[in-house]
């Protein structure tokens, strides 16, 4: 992997099909879309629309159907489950909805976590300025348990930057926070965006979340369609 | 619909759309079942082996009548204290080619067979007209190898000794009614009888098929009885009084039979008569019934352990899947209590929906474990000859003192389920609705340790994510100590009931060869030291025939001769001398003082014999046995020379001879013997008619004029008529002492040194080629031994044996074989059952273990797709997982050392008290460490390679359980996981 590469997320004739009983669901028909580096975007439609298959499906967390996705140039629908691996690792952050925090692990090493899974050695000032910027310094040696929603989600979000990915992809970061938290949240990702100039793709289907980004795409029933 | 259809209803529902749960449930519960079924059926086959041996030994019978007839047979058999009857013909003698004559029976049908109970050893009965079975010792001395198959050619005798046909048998089994280390040579010999009567019945040794009564025409019957009559003189005297003395008592004989084989089997031999004031049937039968009896070290100590273990692992396995499976239906409890359903209910309800799964997982368990005894038994009897029944078809006396297979089954799993479910119930039965909603089973908080900055991910995850099952911990200590302990324990228990069959080995000297042969029926005329029958022994080509056989690993043969002396002027010898071979003298009334007539007359009948031989009056003759070697064996002596040496020519050519001798023999004799010194040897040569006589039952005027023949008056008063006879002549035999030997090693000693001089003596040892160079008879082997080779099968190694010596006369043989196929079947009986169980404790700790890793695996395949999420591979997760489940099979065979060397104290403890006497009882019930190896140690038995290969499997089994693991997580969709999670 060059880590000097552009990073460019791109789908080709994406589309994903679950079998449910006799019927075929088609959570994604036929989707291309360019992100290009350094833009946040916010995919939102309602729920069933396919827009969290998208993202999953743009971090490799999950194969499609048919139709490829590109980072940079690595074709992501060809790669091995260990080049797959060190991709989510190394290039791309992912928070989730439910925060997905190992519960074993404290504050600091889950935060860690991808870093080390890399053999890197952690870049102690980076983590420490992260930790500031979310607010979790006074927070490192605690149990996910023993923190609020808020503060787990920004864990999370601290984890997907820890080993300082170029791409962020948020599932509904919010979906689990109160309208404050969710603000605090939302303001968060938009300062990392915009100090740390990451190219971040957040699911949503808060119209006011989606507002706040540069670029919007609407799902309906699998297909895509793009805010002027 | 009342309520209790619509739980009925959710229940099935719930098993309906969770079959793998369901078969989860069912493959733990099925193998406890089958395990525990299996294994107490296998202790009644075992046990039923033991009481077929000890019939065979006795006799299904309680009084048996010889030489008597039909008539008196069919009189007998209506008697209402009879309860069953048997009988065979007494047909005759028969004589094999070689002269050996046997005593011939036949049964009229198998059931007469079933009651004699004598199974054969090897083959069966005879089933057509020209079959035979036939004694061990008596296919031996018949000169054929004892095995079925073999033929031989009969001369028929009836009972008045007239020949009545000649035909070819075939041998269809072998039997063991003889065997030379008991009274009078019979296991079954007529104990109330006595030698001295007149009457004295003969025992058959070769049993006919029934239509071969057609050229015998006997009528003479002898029959053996059953009853359960207390009192079996009475009953004797009865059946005498009723056939009006057709039947003596002397014809009738009371043997331990029945009463002895139950009485041991219930383990109540030594105090049935104290108890119950006779040890016969009926009292046996009032034991059971009053529970008087003793349960075997199967049923008594392992089965209660192993039903313990297996108990342990099924507990921890249901525990495991139902825990799963409640945490699946948690939510259905917590509305099902949130609508009014109160705790009490809720229990029973699943109480009674996990005990309804379990009786059917036990009606399918019992099917398989019913199946599994059959088939298990079927293998071993056909790959070991073990000779087991069915556990299901064991008589009354079986079922008394093991444990009841089906009942303690049934019992066992309840107890097992039910224990299962009140922990289960424990961990969430107090709570409230909304708290069951939260799913208590399946929180584990995580408790805090010291904030340290990770190294790397892997001390980080290791040390932080805790795969570790406690059960799974448990189970793997249980199944590799019982791997490891039950091993060694096993040997030592196979080891001590072979105990006997090993003393047996090394009284034949078998402990170094596997077979022996020696020449044991010459005559002996004990007075001088004269032997016959140079015929007799083995022919030296049957030596050189071995030597040429490529199974054959190494081999010993000797020529004996027990009648050369050394002969010396008495004015030669000082008293030194006199004194140090005093005891070789063979002038049994030599006295330099004649004291009295009587001894002075004595002392010339002697001189008369002696120079009748060729001996002077004033020679000392002394005993010196001379052992003739092949130059190889001599060769290897050589490290025992203390002078002199071994010269192979000179020895082969007669000119020398070495003397062996012990140390302590050395230090006396070695003033009287220098290397160069001629010997005075000299030897008895018998005429050919003499050497076929028998002085064993000699009666010397027959055949002999006396050399001396004088009235004498004994010291008594007697007035006695005292003859002398002389046999054979003087023959000198010039030789020189060419070296000499210290043997003490006793192997050596064993076959080498002639057995009258094997504690002390001087032995001449010269070349077999020496006798012949003499002029000696002494041209055939007195002793062979051989070792075969321990890859070539025992039985043709056997057969191969007896055949090469069928026509060598006068000669015993022992062969390892029957020592070995006994100590082997005793040792493959009990290992047999150990490997049973352990098989049947691995696949139940397999199943469950299988079960707990991936249960828990299930459980924490969210986790792992957060780790792959944040970029873990799956190398990252294999590695993570198998180290720790490397962890089971290391701290297992650890663990495992732990009860060999508890139970190895234990047994320092017992042997302490018995050697000391204070656990001595001279009366009462046989103490319960009889049934304990507590003399062997348990440390001897293999104990670093069972340790290995129980290792070795164990990881093995980790291995393949860890694989599916990692080839579970990898098929599993990472999103799919932690959609479904519910954090």
């Amino acid at each position: 992997m060059n880590n000097s590469m552009r990073t460019q997320l791109k789908a080709v004739n994406l589309t994903k099909e679950y079998p449910m009983g006799s019927h075929t669901v088609h959570a994604l028909q036929t989707i291309n879309l360019n992100i290009d580096e350094g833009t946040f975007v916010s995919i939102v439609g309602t729920s069933g629309s396919g827009k969290s298959t998208l993202l999953h499906l743009l971090g490799g967390l999950d194969k499609p159907t048919s139709g490829d996705v590109y980072l940079g140039n690595i074709r992501l629908t060809d790669t091995t489950d260990k080049e797959l691996s060190k991709i989510r690792r190394e290039h791309i952050g992912f928070v989730f909805q439910k925060f997905c925090l190992i519960q074993e692990l404290n504050v600091m090493e889950n935060i860690l976590l991808p870093v080390l899974l890399s053999n890197k050695t952690p870049d102690y000032n980076y983590v420490h300025t992260l930790c500031d910027l979310l607010g979790l310094t006074e927070r490192t040696s605690h149990l996910p348990y023993e923190l609020s929603g808020g503060q787990q989600q920004r864990v999370a979000i601290a984890r997907a930057l820890s080993n300082d990915p170029q791409i962020i992809l948020c599932d509904e970061p919010t979906g689990n926070l109160d309208k404050k938290t969710r603000n605090e949240v939302i303001d968060l990702l938009k300062q990392i965006h915009k100090e740390f100039r990451k190219t971040i793709l957040i699911v949503t289907h808060d119209p006011d979340i989606a507002e706040s980004t540069e670029r919007i795409i609407h799902m309906e029933d699998g297909y895509l369609y793009e805010t002027p | 619909m009342n309520h209790l259809k619509l739980l009925c209803k959710l229940s099935f529902q719930y098993w309906k759309h969770h079959k793998k749960r369901f078969y989860t449930l069912m493959l733990s519960l099925v193998s406890g079942v089958t395990a525990l079924y299996c294994a107490a059926l296998l202790i009644r086959s075992e046990k039923q082996a033991v009481l077929d041996r000890e019939l065979w030994l006795l006799g299904d019978y309680d009084l048996i009548i010889y030489g008597t007839d039909e008539s008196t047979y069919s009189k007998i058999k209506e008697d209402p204290e009879i309860l069953d009857s048997g009988v065979y013909y007494e047909l005759g003698d028969v004589q094999s080619e070689n002269g050996t004559r046997s005593h011939a029976a036949m049964f009229p049908d198998a059931h007469s067979e079933a009651i004699y109970h004598m199974t054969c050893m090897r083959g069966r009965y005879p089933e057509s007209d020209l079959e035979i079975a036939l004694d061990i010792r008596a296919a031996k001395a018949m000169g054929i190898p004892p095995y079925p198959d073999q033929t031989l050619s009969l001369t028929l005798y009836s009972n008045d000794g007239s020949i009545l046909s000649e035909n070819e048998y075939t041998v269809t089994g072998i039997f063991q009614a003889t065997n030379e280390n008991v009274v009078g040579g019979y296991l079954r010999y007529p104990t109330q009888i006595g030698i001295e009567t007149e009457n004295m019945p003969e025992l058959p040794d070769i049993f006919f098929y029934r239509s071969q009564n057609s050229i015998f025409q006997s009528t003479t019957v002898t029959t053996f009885l059953q009853t359960d009559s207390s009192d079996i003189n009475a009953l004797k005297d009865k059946l005498i009084r009723l056939t009006n003395g057709k039947i003596q008592a002397a014809q009738t004989d009371i043997p331990s039979g029945r009463r002895y084989a139950y009485s041991y089997i219930l383990g109540i031999q030594d105090t049935i008569q104290q108890t119950y004031g006779d040890n016969s049937l009926s009292s046996i039968l009032h034991a059971l019934d009053n529970g008087d009896v003793i349960k075997d070290f199967y049923s008594g100590v392992l089965m209660p352990i192993f039903t313990f273990l297996v108990s342990v692992i099924v507990i921890l396995s249901i525990i495991g899947i139902t825990k799963d499976i409640a945490g699946d239906k948690l939510e259905n409890y917590a509305i099902l209590r949130s609508l009014g359903l109160t705790k009490k209910h809720l229990a029973l309800y699943i109480l009674c929906d996990f005990t309804t799964v379990a009786f059917l997982c036990m009606i399918i368990g019992l099917i398989v474990g019913f199946l599994l005894h059959i088939l298990m038994i079927t293998i071993l009897n056909h790959t070991y000859d073990l000779k087991l029944q069915y556990g299901f078809l064991c008589s009354q006396y079986v079922h008394a003192v093991t444990v009841p297979p089906l009942f303690s089954t049934v019992f066992t799993i309840i107890l097992c389920v039910e224990i299962s479910l009140l922990i289960l119930l424990l961990g969430f039965i107090r709570e409230t609705p909304i708290q069951m909603f939260n799913n208590p089973l399946k929180h584990r908080k995580p408790s805090h340790g010291a904030v340290k900055l990770p190294k790397g991910w892997k001390s980080l995850l290791v040390s932080k994510i805790n795969l570790h099952n406690f059960s799974i911990l448990i189970i793997t200590m249980i199944v590799m100590s019982a791997a490891v302990f039950g091993y060694t324990y096993f040997h030592a228990l196979a080891d001590r009931n072979n105990s006997e069959a090993e003393y047996e080995k090394q009284t034949y000297g078998l402990e170094h060869w596997d077979y022996i042969a020696e020449k044991t029926d010459q005559a002996y005329m004990y007075t001088f030291n004269i032997e016959n029958h140079h015929d007799y022994g083995i022919c030296m080509d049957k030596y050189l025939e071995l030597q040429n056989q490529p199974f054959i690993q190494s081999s010993f043969g000797e020529i004996a001769n027990r009648s050369t002396r050394i002969t010396v002027p008495r004015d030669s010898v000082d008293h030194a001398w006199l004194e140090a071979f005093d005891e070789y003298n063979l002038r049994a009334y030599e006295h330099a003082d004649r004291l009295d007539d009587y001894e002075t007359a004595l002392s010339d009948a002697e001189n008369a014999m002696i120079h009748e031989i060729g001996y002077d009056d004033d020679e000392l003759i002394y005993s010196m046995p001379t052992v003739g070697l092949f130059d190889h064996d001599l060769d290897m002596l050589n490290s025992y020379i203390v002078a002199g040496g071994i010269h192979i020519p000179e020895l082969q050519s007669g000119y020398e001879v070495l003397l062996a001798m012990s140390e302590s023999d050395w230090n006396t004799f070695s003033e009287f013997f220098h290397v160069g010194d001629s010997l005075a040897l000299s030897d008895i040569i018998l005429t050919a008619d003499e050497e076929q006589l028998d002085f064993g039952n000699f009666l010397p005027a027959s055949v002999a004029d006396p050399v001396y023949k004088q009235m004498i008056t004994t010291p008594e008063g007697d007035e006695v008529e005292l003859t002398s006879f002389a046999f054979g002549k003087r023959f000198d035999i010039p030789v020189t002492i060419g070296g000499i030997l210290v043997l003490d090693e006793p192997a050596v000693r064993q076959y080498m040194v002639f057995p009258d001089h094997n504690d002390h003596g001087i032995n001449i040892f010269c070349s077999c080629q020496a006798f012949t160079a003499w002029g000696l008879p002494d041209h055939n082997l007195t002793k062979l031994c051989i070792q075969s080779d321990p890859s070539y099968p025992l039985e043709q190694m056997d057969i191969y044996w007896y055949q090469m010596l069928s026509d060598s006369e006068g000669i015993s043989t022992h062969s390892t074989t029957e020592i070995i196929l006994q100590m082997n079947q005793g040792t493959q009986k009990i290992m047999a059952v150990y490997y049973s169980m352990l098989v049947l404790l691995m696949v139940i700790a397999i199943i469950a273990i299988t079960i707990h890793l991936y249960t828990d695996i299930r459980i924490r395949s969210i986790q792992f797709s957060i780790l792959r999420a944040s970029g873990m591979s799956i190398q990252q997760i294999a590695y993570l997982i198998l180290q720790q489940n490397v962890f089971y099979p290391v701290i297992g065979i650890l663990v495992s050392m732990a009860p060999v060397e508890l139970c190895q104290s234990f047994f320092q403890y017992i042997r302490e008290h018995v050697d000391q006497g204070t656990w001595y009882q001279p009366f009462g019930p046989t103490p319960w460490y009889y049934d304990v190896p507590f003399r062997y140690n348990l440390f001897q038995y293999h104990l670093p390679m069972i340790m290995t290969i129980t290792f070795i499997i164990y990881l093995l089994i980790i291995l393949a359980i860890t694989l599916a693991q990692i080839h579970y997580l990898s098929k599993q969709s990472i999103i799919a996981e932690i959609e479904a999670s519910n954090f």
